[in-house]
């Protein structure tokens, strides 16, 4: 039996269709951010659902790290995330460290291993840094405290969002150096669907299995909807903050020459 | 089919002019209008076969790749 990443991808999805549920029910006690908001939900929840989860084997504890069900309990109490330090230390997301979580990893494999060849090619160097700070993470004494789930984390990347049917406004991603890329795979059942990237006066056609590396924190972009079927995004990302605590420097921009000096050899 | 496209801007120096706020919904926002006076965009159009992006100096700033996640098998099982 053949197995595609994407499809692999969308049968992940079903390990984290509760995770997703309890996390859309739980917004309704919150305001929601412009990254909570969006969802279209088809007709009778369909296959995936609706939702945003974001899964990280380390990183700076945050406001939206905290389960959404105790947000209530946080605003009400007025808690404000402090800006974090050197000296802090990370995390593993509370939404790594559940067995549908575990299940997502095992099942989504194939998703993770090609997703490191595309970035050791479209970006070395931050394949590298990408890599060792993995390694610091799970060899080092940089987490509050570490998880077995680690074992199964095989993406050079500081983390990911699964997102579901949602289209998404424009926008620019913070968490990135300027030189980072984002990755993001399109996944699901839609047939038609665009990533808008105005700073290139761009449309991608964003059907599913396709891969888009991204300067997010400088090119805005954004998808308006889709036709027909599901959406599904993940949108890989390296934050800077993280990469900092763990004492890796910034990769330098991506050259073309680097390239054409290769087909030259 | 678009393989190559290039920006006639500086990718950092658009870096150190964006600012990073809450998405707007309004078409026409402030920022993009102040930036357009220094950062000629591009109309690279719709793109549906791979290629690259790249700035006036050759800095790549965006793959396109399109069914790569379905075109390359690699598992293979009972």
């Amino acid at each position: 039996m053949l197995i595609y990443e994407k499809d692999a991808l969308n049968a992940g999805i079903s390990h984290l269709r509760p995770d997703l549920n309890r996390a859309m029910n739980a917004l309704g006690t919150v305001s929601a951010s412009w990254r909570n908001s969006g969802f279209s939900a088809p007709p009778g929840g369909g296959r995936f659902g609706v939702g945003v989860l974001n899964f990280s084997p380390g990183w700076f504890q945050r406001l939206r790290d905290v389960r959404l069900d105790q947000l209530s309990i946080i605003f009400a109490a007025n808690l404000v995330p402090k800006s974090q330090q050197l000296k802090d230390h990370l995390y593993v997301s509370t939404s790594l460290k559940t067995e549908p979580a575990a299940s997502f990893l095992r099942a989504t494999a194939s998703v993770d291993v090609i997703s490191n060849a595309i970035t050791a090619l479209v970006a070395p160097r931050q394949y590298d840094f990408g890599l060792a700070a993995i390694e610091r993470i799970k060899n080092g004494h940089h987490l509050d405290s570490s998880h077995p789930i680690l074992d199964s984390w095989i993406s050079v990347w500081s983390g990911f969002s699964v997102i579901v049917n949602r289209a998404t406004p424009l926008h620019r991603d913070l968490g990135g150096a300027p030189e980072d890329f984002d990755l993001l795979l399109s996944s699901g059942t839609h047939d038609a669907c665009n990533l808008d990237v105005p700073d290139l006066g761009a449309t991608l056609s964003y059907h599913p299995g396709t891969a888009v590396a991204i300067t997010g924190r400088v090119l805005q972009h954004g998808v308006k909807g889709w036709e027909g079927g599901e959406r599904i995004c993940q949108a890989r990302f390296m934050k800077d903050a993280v990469h900092d605590r763990l004492g890796l420097p910034k990769p330098t921009w991506v050259n073309y020459d680097d390239y054409i000096g290769l087909t030259s050899l | 089919m678009a393989l190559l496209g290039v920006a006639e801007w500086d990718v950092s120096r658009l870096s150190d002019r964006v600012k990073n706020r809450r998405p707007r919904t309004d078409a026409d926002p402030a920022e993009d209008s102040d930036l357009a006076k220094y950062f000629i965009n591009p109309e690279l159009g719709h793109l549906d076969e791979p290629c690259i992006v790249m700035d006036v100096h050759r800095h790549i700033i965006l793959w396109y790749l399109p069914g790569i996640y379905a075109l390359h098998r690699v598992v293979s099982t009972d």
